[in-house]
């Protein structure tokens, strides 16, 4: 027996001497539960350049709203609050935009306190467009930006009309916020946006007038595009660059009841010919008889939309653009369009970085434009590796001195400017260091892929401060183990921070090495939200 | 003496039983004749044949059994075993997880066993298998569907993890057991325990969709860990039918 027990025994350890199959073994995640990433950064234009802090709430519409959902996964409907300043949304696997069937939605930021003006922005997301980056610049009408006033009053209203005339004058700030006496008759009504007119209650009045020339003035213009607009002019669009002219946006409202249109021939206005306006086309100052255009725009709409063509007469010694205006939009004067639009200047841009580029592209113009000390103007670009695209407008003068910035991160470029012609190229950064990131949950011992949407942002450990942005994962590039980090440093140490939908990872003293994979910890609750 | 010659040839039977068998004979011949009788014995089984009926850790067999001596027995092995779509709930991490296996094997082995006790059925076994197609798969997959906030996936969209090993090929057998190849009686029952060595399996890793990364980044280290898995462990209870 003794000798069958030794036989057993050396089985024993033989068997003994096996690993367990699963020692050492982590499951890797790659969520790729959703894949398209559309980003909204929102911007306080009384704080430019800092974190978006505002309260304010997040609607979807549009045909597709339903397939909308927070980067958190909850859907639209149950609320969405910017997380860092901005807005993260997603969309499920089966709702994924498919060739010729794009996601179809709009973004309305608004506030309920009321101390943001509403913007919207529209996107029609196509089939691989996995990361799409929009801005929309705030007005803080609690705190509004150097370059904007608001001038406000009110009267009584009895039957339906003012008891008396109130005559509103806006003020002037340096010469360059727009100047306007509003008139408005005791003999109209004041309709509701159903054409009702409203009978009763007190008539609050608020005009705010902008300056053509700050920049904070010209972001806060509608659609996010600052000073360049669309313009339907003669059953055509085209795109201009806003000249100098006055610019103010009327709001009325009776009771709390807003006020949309009035009966009759509505409100009269007096708009002072701003000194810093030049007729251009006459290549003179301006003065009486000559004709300018006077257009609208309401929230919501693509384009503005021409209200007419006052001619300029003289009032007490000053120069005025006399109109009636029948409904509240934002207005604009204008050089006077039945002139011609030329659209003369032309923005080419050329992707021949790795990435596709869909995002707003800022352009801020300090050289000088005809009677302007400068403007600056966005647009949205979508534009694939290897392709170019280019879009005209009509500008005032030499394009010159130009800036060019996104809100978001943008590929390397270089940038080439002649009089009226912009040219941007993009292109890969040249790579000192690759670096991977990977997320852990140590519950699960599972290692998560960023998903799409988490961003990175990195200060050097020595020098401390801000933080700046160092990569955003998108489902273009989430299967790639290593990303180029050309503002990373090899051997330096340095403290990264990770935004993923409500939580911020921050990892201190982190020594830079090529082609290595860092791991950051999450918190339990990061890992049960994203199922882990 | 006699018990430390034995001694010797069992641990020499463990690192090569088949060049042993013939030593071990040898010394056993010098001290006792291969044809020792036992009253009413040797006209039932020697050089006699036999069937037997295995069911074992690899399946069910069939076996043709001879006898050579009274202290050896050769046996031809077919082995056959066949799992299919097993399934199994594990709790991984707090996360829900089937387990579904299949596997298949077959296998033929050439063993001789060596009885040394005259008036025990104790034995001693050596040999040799080849096994084709002896693989075993296994698909991991989330049980139920994952919540991520509204957003409900099911197993289709999380992907799956599918492990695959695969021990085809010559693998040498040693064991020890109880009731002979061919039994004394028509009829006998025996239990055999033991180890084919094997060597380390091919290992296949496979994920799919959010599961994918796993399959590059774990292979080698489920490689490593596999590879102690050289032996695969071996008992059978036969049925043996002398003829």
């Amino acid at each position: 027996m003794k000798r069958i027990a030794l036989l057993i025994t050396a089985m024993v350890l033989i068997m003994a001497a096996c690993e367990s199959p699963t020692k050492d073994i982590s499951l890797h995640i790659n969520p790729t539960f959703y894949k398209y990433v559309v980003e909204i950064d929102l911007e306080d234009l009384s704080a430019p350049g800092e974190p978006f802090t505002g309260n304010v709430d997040v609607a979807i519409t549009g045909e597709d709203e339903a397939s909308i959902y927070g980067i958190n996964g909850v859907h639209h409907s149950s609320g969405l609050k910017p997380n860092f300043g901005s807005i993260q949304l997603i969309t499920t696997l089966n709702n994924e935009p498919t060739a010729g069937d794009p996601l179809r939605f709009t973004v309305e930021v608004s506030s309920s306190n009321n101390n943001y003006r509403k913007e919207r922005v529209s996107f029609e997301v196509h089939e691989g467009e996995y990361y799409v980056t929009r801005s929309i610049s705030l007005l803080n009408l609690y705190d509004l930006p150097s370059g904007v006033t608001q001038t406000t009053g009110n009267g009584s209203i009895s039957n339906g009309v003012l008891t008396s005339p109130l005559v509103l004058k806006t003020d002037s700030t340096n010469g360059v916020t727009s100047k306007m006496a509003l008139t408005i008759p005791s003999d109209i009504n004041f309709l509701d946006a159903a054409g009702n007119a409203i009978s009763s209650g007190s008539l609050d009045v608020s005009v705010l007038s902008f300056s053509d020339t700050a920049q904070s003035s010209q972001l806060s213009l509608p659609n996010n595009s600052g000073a360049l607009q669309k313009i339907d002019f003669n059953g055509q669009t085209a795109n201009v660059l806003f000249d100098p002219g006055a610019t103010f946006e009327i709001d009325m409202n009776v009771g709390g009841t807003a006020v949309k249109q009035f009966s009759g021939n509505g409100v009269g206005v007096s708009i002072p010919v701003p000194a810093h306006m030049y007729n251009w086309d006459e290549n003179r100052a301006y003065q009486a008889g000559d004709k300018v255009t006077l257009i609208s725009h309401t929230y919501g709409d693509a384009a503005w939309n021409a209200e007419g063509n006052p001619t300029l007469v003289m009032e007490n010694g000053k120069l005025v653009i006399k109109a009636n205006i029948t409904h509240l939009s934002t207005y604009k004067v204008l050089r006077d369009l039945n002139a011609g639009i030329a659209q003369n200047a032309t923005i080419t841009i050329t992707n021949n970085s790795s990435k596709t580029i869909n995002t707003d592209i800022f352009v801020s113009v300090s050289g000088s434009l005809q009677g302007s000390a400068g403007s600056t103007f966005a647009f949205p670009v979508n534009i694939a590796t290897g392709e170019s695209t280019s879009s005209s407008f009509s500008p005032y003068g030499t394009l010159s001195n130009l800036v060019v910035y996104s809100r978001l991160t943008l590929p390397e470029f270089d940038l080439t400017t002649s009089s009226q012609n912009i040219g941007i190229t993009f292109r890969d950064p040249i790579v000192s260091v690759l670096v991977g990131y990977r997320l852990y949950c140590p519950s699960s011992n599972a290692y998560v892929v960023p998903p799409a949407g988490v961003k990175m942002f990195y200060r050097k450990s020595s020098v401390g401060g801000p933080f700046k942005h160092l990569f955003t994962f998108t489902g273009e590039d989430v299967s790639n183990r290593f990303h180029a980090s050309p503002n990373l440093e090899a051997n330096e140490f340095y403290d990264l921070k990770a935004y993923y939908g409500t939580y911020e990872v921050d990892t201190a003293g982190v020594k830079v090495i090529d082609r290595k994979i860092y791991e950051v910890n999450l918190p339990a609750e990061l890992c049960n939200e994203i199922g882990f | 003496m006699k018990s430390t010659k034995q001694f010797v040839l069992v641990l020499c039977l463990l690192c090569s039983a088949p060049s042993m068998f013939a030593q071990e004979t040898t010394a056993e011949e010098q001290k006792e004749p291969p044809h020792a009788i036992i009253p009413g014995e040797k006209a039932a089984y020697l050089n006699q044949g036999a069937i037997t009926i295995n069911i074992s850790s690899l399946g069910i067999g069939l076996e043709y059994a001879h006898n050579i001596n009274t202290y050896l027995n050769g046996r031809f092995r077919l082995n056959y075993f066949s799992l299919s779509d097993y399934q199994t709930n594990l709790d991984v991490g707090g996360n829900p997880v089937l387990l579904t296996t299949n596997a298949s094997l077959l296998s033929t082995d050439l063993v001789l066993e060596y009885l040394p006790f005259k008036r025990s059925s104790f034995k001693l076994i050596g040999g040799a298998a080849m096994f084709f197609n002896t693989e075993m798969n296994s698909r991991v997959t989330y049980e139920g569907s994952l919540e991520y906030g509204d957003v409900s996936l099911d197993q289709d969209e999380v992907g799956d993890v599918m492990v695959g090993l695969d021990y085809s090929g010559f693998a040498p057998y040693m064991g020890f057991g109880f009731g002979r190849a061919v039994p004394k009686k028509r009829v006998g029952f025996g239990i055999e325990i033991g180890a084919y060595y094997a060597g380390s399996p091919k290992v296949s890793l496979e994920a799919s969709k959010m599961f994918e990364p796993t399959a590059t980044e774990e292979k080698e280290q489920l490689e490593e860990n596999l590879q102690g898995y050289s032996w695969l462990p071996f008992v059978n209870l036969r049925l043996a039918f002398r003829i």
